[in-house]
């Protein structure tokens, strides 16, 4: 469970987040809606810890983790890139985050193999980053991600530089695996389709407000989410 | 016409490159060169074969250079490379710069009249930790300008990536960072080690004489007029320089200092 | 799955991260040291310390900048190094217009490269060994019944025009700016731009007069000017191949510096300061520019 209460960032003057409050249950999946410069990017950071100069506060699990340096919160950041290292196979890159914990090597063994497997990359394990399509290279970015077990995931518009089948395919994926797993989730994206798409629950960020909506319907019904304009401009054609 | 007057050129040019290598590669076999000879007299391979089985000064020389200059190079490297990081992403980068240029572009025996009398207070002079320290002044600041062209957005955010995966700060330049900027640490590396190994005018200020690098034999085989072993121990010090040459020349550009 | 079973180590191995150590090394290592340094040197001149001090004075000054000795080497410095700098950038254009069309093969590479593996010790050596009156041309003189004997060879080295030492900064500097200049004539496409020029009308020698030269030093700009100010502060070189009077700035400061009487360390000092101010001015007008030092 993540919990936001009254988040504000400035950047220099400018404000980039106002009293954000948010959460989001155990388990499910919150989309952020909302456009470029709307401060999507700056919330993620900062539930990361990547960005601890802020005012609120930030729960997980009803602990308190606002001041927690990134490694010490188990959240987990997938961006547009999926920014793999380079000096790493596939292989290694999966197991990178059981290896700074100083896994066992059978148990990370098996834990990896287990995830390659489900990702569908089984024969890629040796290869290098750079031998990868755009979508395999998001999948290893996914189960470099999913190997801690993160008690969050925060998705930074993961599928917005894949072509449309492979965007499809990696939806169905994420949506198949975060239920799997139960994986509490943030997706942030200034997709309309896709939020609707990918969230339990969905938000809207526009000029560093955050509104959380009770329903999706509420969402679609709000003039402000921009739904029904679009809805009616293809009915008009 | 135009390009054969270009081909003489070429050729002037190269004939002038290789011209200090022959004549210092022939001077170092040679027994006499008296005026007005244009070769030698007597040629012998004397300074070689002692070279060869240990001549005893030389040898204690090169082998003080070589550890001394391996670990400036490690040192500034390593310490140079986790500063430029604090630098580039500094706010007030610019200005940490400057403060970094200064010492880097400053005469290097000038800066050591500087320190000097700091280095006499604290009992520096005349060891080789005092030594030591000197080129670590020259060459930790040229590590940090090297180093702090890796850093970048893309670095920054392989950091980010590593760390929320649970890597701590150390952890993520052992295991992230550091292989990342493999390149331009080795580089960095060799730089520094060149500072260090052909610094002369700092050395003999701090050393007071007492530390005797290859380059400060060097330059006393010279003004002792020993000319046959100064082209012979010159081919020592060309070592280094001469792999770079041979596997990385393009690097042998950043090679500024130390040099003048 | 927790990171570290110890919250308070995980804090404090973050508190003390590489670059909070790269920082607290940072002054330490460079701006402390060079400014106590320079602080030290200021008092001395000032009397304020030393094993002479006899009090504060401005006395040392005075006689300083009145001494023609020390400002004729200051002044020497500055000519050396203009000298030795317009020497070498005009070779190295020269030799960029001829070499230009042979980048990229694999010989040129190697040869091009080749001087910058000699270090300055080296370079003076050579240079002595090859422009003394007992050197090598003069034996080639001889040898070819233009010269009678040793003695009427001109003087080159430690010669009062500094002949010798410029010919060193030149040799040490001049392939070092070719190699520069040739990246500098790849990298900003200077040949399209040339082509471009031709089409326009301009004729060979008037692109390379009005595109290539001007673009070459652009670039490479604040290399230049790096150069001059390690041409002005060099040592080893002036050592070996400089006249007695005058001294080059660097090689004048230590010779003061450790002279048996002690009485001429103010005007070491006074000497080295001269120095610093104007490498400060030449690097405060340099870091006014967007760019900062050398792209090579």
């Amino acid at each position: 469970m993540l919990k936001l209460e009254g988040i504000s960032f400035t950047y220099g003057e400018a404000p980039v987040l106002e009293e954000v409050d948010l959460r989001v249950d155990q388990g499910d999946t919150l989309s952020i809606q909302g456009v470029s410069g709307s401060g999507k990017t700056t919330l993620l950071k900062l539930v990361a810890g990547l960005e601890r100069e802020h005012k609120g506060r930030v729960y997980l699990d009803d602990e308190e983790i606002t001041t927690r340096v990134p490694e010490d919160r188990n959240v987990v950041y997938l961006s547009q890139e999926a920014l793999l290292f380079p000096h790493l196979s596939v292989f290694e890159n999966i197991a990178f985050g059981l290896t700074v914990r100083k896994v066992e090597k059978e148990k990370l063994q098996a834990q990896v193999q287990g995830l390659i497997r489900r990702l569908g990359l089984e024969g890629l394990s040796d290869r290098s980053p750079e031998q990868l399509s755009g979508g395999q290279k998001q999948r290893v970015a996914f189960g470099r991600a999913l190997i801690v077990n993160p008690d969050l995931l925060l998705l930074d518009e993961p599928f917005a530089s894949l072509d449309r089948s492979t965007r499809e395919q990696m939806q169905q994926l994420f949506k198949e695996v975060v239920h799997e797993w139960g994986i509490t989730s943030l997706f942030v994206t200034h997709n309309v389709k896709e939020a609707i798409m990918m969230g339990d629950h969905i938000a809207l960020l526009k000029d560093g407000r955050l509104h959380q909506y009770e329903s999706m319907q509420a969402f679609i019904d709000d003039p402000q989410s921009g739904v029904k304009e679009e809805k009616s401009f293809w009915e008009s054609l | 016409m135009k390009s054969r007057f270009k081909k003489i050129l070429i050729l002037a040019t190269a004939a002038l490159y290789g011209f200090p290598f022959l004549y210092m590669g022939l001077m170092s076999f040679a027994r006499r060169w008296t005026y007005p000879s244009v070769l030698p007299d007597l040629l012998t391979i004397e300074h070689w074969r002692q070279l060869v089985v240990g001549q005893i000064e030389i040898s204690y020389s090169f082998l003080l250079s070589v550890v001394l200059s391996l670990s400036v190079a490690a040192t500034a490297t390593i310490g140079g490379f986790i500063t430029s990081k604090y630098i580039a992403e500094h706010r007030r980068s610019r200005w940490l710069l400057l403060g970094t240029y200064f010492p880097f572009i400053l005469s290097p025996v000038i800066y050591a009249a500087f320190i000097y009398y700091y280095f006499v207070w604290m009992d520096l002079t005349g060891h080789v930790a005092g030594v030591f320290i000197g080129h670590l002044l020259l060459a930790y600041p040229y590590a940090i300008i090297l180093c702090t062209g890796f850093w970048s957005r893309r670095s920054r955010k392989m950091e980010e990536v590593a760390r929320t995966l649970g890597s701590g700060p150390w952890t993520t330049f052992a295991r992230v960072l550091i292989p990342l900027a493999r390149g331009i640490l080795l580089m960095t590396f060799f730089q520094t080690f060149l500072i260090s190994w052909f610094e002369y005018g700092l050395t003999t200020l701090l050393g007071i004489g007492k530390i005797q690098t290859l380059t400060l034999l060097v330059y006393q085989f010279i003004t002792e007029a020993n000319i046959y072993y100064a082209a012979l121990s010159s081919f020592l010090l060309l070592l280094p320089p001469l792999i770079l040459l041979l596997f990385q020349r393009r690097w042998l550009l950043y090679k500024v200092k130390g040099e003048w | 799955m927790k990171t570290s079973d110890n919250r308070w180590s995980g804090k404090f191995r973050s508190y003390i991260s590489p670059e909070r150590l790269g920082a607290a090394l940072w002054p330490v290592l460079t701006v402390v040291p060079l400014l106590a340094g320079i602080g030290y040197a200021v008092l001395y001149s000032l009397g304020g310390v030393g094993l002479l001090s006899e009090g504060w004075t401005l006395q040392h000054w005075r006689e300083a900048l009145t001494d023609l000795h020390l400002l004729k080497s200051f002044a020497y410095s500055i000519y050396v190094g203009i000298l030795s700098i317009v020497t070498s950038i005009s070779l190295a254009l020269c030799g960029t217009l001829v070499f230009r069309s042979q980048v990229g093969r694999r010989w040129t590479g190697m040869l091009l490269y080749a001087p910058l593996a000699i270090p300055s010790v080296v370079t003076a050596f050579f240079v002595y060994e090859i422009f003394a009156q007992s050197g090598w041309l003069s034996r080639v003189l001889h040898q070819l019944g233009l010269l009678g004997s040793a003695d009427q060879f001109p003087i080159l080295i430690q010669d009062p025009w500094a002949i010798g030492i410029i010919t060193a900064h030149v040799a040490m500097a001049a392939p070092f700016f070719l190699i520069l200049f040739l990246n500098t004539y790849q990298n900003e496409q200077i040949d399209e731009l040339r082509r471009v020029a031709s089409t326009l009308g301009a004729g060979s020698l008037e692109s390379d007069w009005k595109i290539t030269i001007p673009v070459l030093f652009h670039r490479s700009y604040p290399t230049i000017v790096l150069y001059f100010i390690f041409a002005v502060g060099s040592y080893e070189i002036p050592l070996l191949l400089g006249a007695s009077s005058p001294q080059m700035l660097a090689v004048n400061v230590v010779r003061n510096l450790q002279r048996f009487s002690l009485d001429t360390i103010p005007h070491a000092y006074i000497l080295a300061l001269l120095y610093v101010v104007v490498v400060i001015g030449i690097l405060w007008a340099l870091l006014r520019r967007k760019k900062l030092f050398y792209e090579a």
